[in-house]
């Protein structure tokens, strides 16, 4: 369904995204795993088609995110970092417009669903700054999959939610998983248990791992996720030194 | 409907929906009719029944208006990231600015509108010419225009509203000034006479002149169309480079 190829991108001289490729076929939750500035959210905008890659390719069903950019992004629903969404919109009002730039056929239908799918029904009319952080996150995850995408792209879908929230918001992924293919960004390792059933890992813009999360448990000796993402993502740079070492 | 229809009307509704926008209306009316009607104006005093001071006043009303209306265009989508949602749309680049340009067009003709009490003034005082009246207005929405169009390029290339409206100021400031007879002067003192009536046309003045003394002739409309043609263009420009950085 989604296919990544040596997709790089540069930022003047930093290299963000080096040289990464994956596949993700349908019924996959791939967990994106990475420490802060890895380049987990360069490459999802560049999956999405907002930032061009420097080279490589990214396809979506068999579509060119470059070449046949809005036939792609038609499939595909994307919850942005920091689940971005108009201000001074309600949060139906919101909807309808999105639902309709993707001329959404039965869009009151559709907007209904959605609305319900992330238990907005009753705040559908109040203004969208007037909410919660985890209103407002679930209306940009509302807008993601009005359109039923068959690729849902999200960047940090549980941030900032306290743990009920989050439980909805993974209940809501695994109700979806098999319809679709779906890649998620996180840096909570939990997460990746709870709801992925493919994990990579991202390193200072490269590829490190790519793997089941049982798979990559079994890496470690003490068969954590967390000891297996340390040793991955930890560079002699970022290495952080212990306590007595600083000391000494 | 296409995506584009979508961008206008959501914009269009941001405007009536925004406190800001009123304040700007009454702001902008109430600037208009102190300047035309006050002393500085002499409306009354030059007993003629024609806005000569509406068409002087409103190129510098507009210069600092517009900037101040379209500085949000782009970045406000930026600062608050909505337009990392809005690109990832099905929608071209080309289309988000065509709606956001003709729904801000709209807007400023509805406000242009609210003066109209001065044209009225005049029918109730004297016998204007009235088609000379609605060619003053054609034009001034076209001037209105191409400001715009200038303030959304300017837009799209920060995320900074402040920093666009100087952007959009000075570059509208530039077009009126060249435009000015005296500047045409100073410049011919310098360069030959060709050169100087080329920089003078390209300038906002020559062409709004032509339109309220009711003389607008193709080349006008071209010269608006052109202006407002180039920064669409530029703007798209600047947001696709901005995809690529």
């Amino acid at each position: 369904m989604i296919s990544v190829q040596s997709l790089t991108k540069k930022f003047g001289l930093r290299t963000a995204v080096d040289q990464v490729s994956f596949e993700v076929e349908k019924g996959t939750v791939l967990g994106f795993l990475g420490p802060n500035g890895a380049g987990k959210s360069t490459t999802m905008r560049m999956i999405t088609g907002f930032l061009e890659p420097t080279s490589g390719t990214v396809t979506v069903d068999g579509l060119d995110i470059r070449t046949h950019s809005l036939e792609a992004r038609k499939i595909i629903g994307y919850l942005p970092e920091s689940a971005p969404s108009y201000a001074n919109m309600t949060v139906k009002e919101f909807l309808s417009f999105c639902a309709g730039v993707r001329g959404v056929p039965k869009k009151g239908k559709a907007v209904k669903a959605a609305l319900d799918m992330c238990f907005l029904g009753d705040v559908r009319n109040q203004t969208i700054d007037t909410l919660s952080k985890g209103y407002r996150q679930r209306t940009c995850m509302a807008q993601a999959i009005l359109h039923d995408p068959a690729v849902l792209i999200m960047d940090e879908p549980t941030d900032g939610l306290d743990p009920n929230q989050k439980k909805v918001v993974r209940d809501m992924i695994l109700e979806m998983a098999k319809e679709k293919a779906i890649i998620l960004s996180t840096h909570v390792l939990e997460e990746v248990d709870a709801v992925c059933t493919r994990a990579v890992i991202i390193s200072g813009g490269k590829l490190v791992a790519d793997s089941t999360p049982s798979e990559l448990k079994a890496r470690s000796t003490t068969g954590r996720l967390d000891d297996v993402f340390r040793e991955l993502t930890t560079t002699e740079d970022t290495n952080l030194r212990s306590p007595n070492e600083v000391h000494a | 409907m296409s995506a584009g229809t979508f961008i206008f009307r959501r914009e269009l509704k941001g405007y009536f929906t925004s406190p800001v926008f009123y304040i700007f209306c009454m702001f902008f009316l109430i600037l208009t009719g102190a300047l035309v009607f006050g002393p500085m104006g002499r409306f009354y005093e030059t007993r003629q029944a024609d806005l000569m001071t509406l068409w002087r006043m409103l190129p510098i009303l507009l210069l600092v208006m517009v900037p101040a209306i379209a500085m949000n265009l782009w970045a406000e989508e930026r600062r608050s990231k909505t337009i990392e949602l809005l690109f990832t749309l099905p929608i071209t680049k080309t289309q988000a600015v065509l709606g956001k340009f003709f729904a801000g067009w709209v807007i400023l003709t509805v406000v242009l509108a609210g003066t109209l009490v001065i044209p009225w003034t005049a029918n109730y005082l004297g016998n204007p010419d009235n088609s000379v009246i609605m060619s003053g207005y054609l034009g001034t929405v076209l001037l209105a225009g191409a400001y715009l169009s200038i303030g959304m390029f300017a837009s799209a290339m920060t995320k900074s509203p402040i920093i666009a409206f100087v952007i959009a100021l000075v570059i509208g400031f530039f077009m009126v000034v060249i435009g000015l007879g005296d500047v045409r002067m100073m410049i011919g003192n310098m360069l030959p006479s060709s050169i100087a009536d080329l920089i003078n046309g390209f300038g906002f003045w020559s062409h709004h002149e032509n339109f309220f003394k009711g003389k607008p002739r193709l080349s006008d409309f071209l010269y608006y169309f052109s202006i407002i043609g180039l920064m669409l263009y530029a703007t798209n420009a600047v947001l696709r480079s901005k995809a690529a950085q």
